[in-house]
């Protein structure tokens, strides 16, 4: 089968190195890093309310197609699933009004890599934060991807993505640690100061 | 509260002494102390708790007031608190109906304690069962289905891709085990 530029960034993009948690062993151990993050976060002015509450997770062993059974971890950051993103459905918001959740899908891992045997590795995610007009976002909301690897997204050669605010429109993305994409939710999605975008419109 | 924010509370209070009355479920106090150390140690900080540890070895040192310590600690306690003093940050974790006792025991203490009283449980690791029915309702609309037809559709490998179907799998065992 021949390799294409997409393939072989997409292969490069989710080799096992980025999709293991060294060390997290279980849910509990990543339940608390995001759950203490949040509460930081709280603490720091950076969200409204300390929402380490809505953090839960569900470890068990689930039948597969073909009668195997798998231990799968599912974390949650909220409670429903927003697809109509309403805000009035749990979220953790920020204090500028951007608001957000995620659903993290993880198993351990299977020992390929030796000296990861019994790490989790993620097998899916969604992150979405949106924006709300008065922020004056172009966009607005994004989402951060890890499609399972069967995916029809992985033929296409983009298990890992980002949306810019449009379910059809969709560009490749780094894998994304939990803690790193709980990061960049929290902090850096936010808009440039006006001094440096100017500067760098000039460019 | 939770015990990651409790934790970043006692962080927080680190400079100067406060003292906190940490006031848990009966039988927990020993439990939700150990979360507390090592949620602080996962904050990067540093506690000791005793018993086991030297008394205020650390910058946070938390008291586990159970058993005989309930009766026999107050009076200690209030007689020594300007030494205590001198540890930073003290959190007394005990169990929430003796907490009024053993303010009433040790009314200096009470006094240094004032308002940072902290209700906590230890950490669950059991979904809450509400949010597990909510986000089984919210699966159920959005795709339309039923647990039984999506069980049937995962199983048979359709949406066997699709990780909100893995997770619904994983929701159902949970809520069939009972959490």
């Amino acid at each position: 089968m021949t390799v294409g530029p997409l393939a072989s960034l997409q292969r490069r993009i989710t080799a096992a190195d980025t999709l293991i948690l060294a060390g997290v062993r279980d849910a509990k151990t990543l339940k608390r890093s995001l759950r203490s993050r949040l509460a930081a976060a709280f603490r720091e002015g950076r969200l409204a309310s300390d929402g380490s509450n809505l953090v839960w997770h569900e470890d068990k062993l689930v039948p597969l197609p073909g009668g195997r059974r798998e231990r799968v971890v599912a974390v949650i950051g909220g409670i429903e699933i927003n697809r109509k993103r309403d805000p009035s459905l749990a979220h953790f918001l920020r204090s500028d009004g951007a608001w957000f959740d995620f659903h993290i899908d993880l198993r351990p891992h299977d020992g390929t890599h030796q000296q990861h045997r019994g790490d989790l590795e993620l097998v899916g995610y969604g992150y979405e934060i949106r924006f709300p007009e008065v922020l004056g976002c172009s966009v607005p909301w994004l989402r951060f991807d890890l499609n399972h690897p069967a995916h029809d997204n992985e033929l296409r050669d983009v298990r890992a993505h980002f949306h810019p605010g449009d379910d059809d429109l969709q560009a490749p993305s780094a894998v994304l640690h939990p803690e790193e994409a709980l990061e960049l939710l929290l902090c850096d999605l936010l808009r440039l100061p006006d001094k440096r975008r100017r500067s760098t419109a000039a460019l | 509260m939770l015990i990651p924010s409790v934790s970043l509370r006692l962080l927080e209070s680190t400079g100067g002494p406060a003292w906190y009355l940490i006031t848990v479920p009966e039988g927990t106090e020993h439990g939700v102390a150990a979360e507390l150390h090592a949620e602080i140690v996962a904050q990067g900080g540093s506690a000791c708790v005793w018993p086991g540890h030297e008394l205020g070895s650390a910058p946070v040192t938390i008291m586990v007031i159970a058993g005989d310590a309930v009766s026999k600690l107050p009076a200690y306690l209030d007689t020594h608190r300007s030494t205590l003093a001198n540890w930073g940050v003290l959190a007394f974790v005990i169990e929430h109906d003796a907490a009024g006792r053993f303010l009433h025991d040790a009314p200096h203490v009470a006094s240094f304690v004032g308002g940072r009283v902290i209700a906590t449980t230890a950490e669950d690791d059991d979904a809450p069962p509400e949010y597990v029915a909510r986000r089984l309702n919210s699966l159920r609309e959005a795709y339309g289905m039923t647990d039984a037809q999506a069980r049937e559709a995962f199983e048979s490998g359709r949406h066997a891709d699709d990780i909100y179907f893995l997770e619904w799998m994983v929701l159902l065992e949970g809520a069939r085990s009972g959490g």
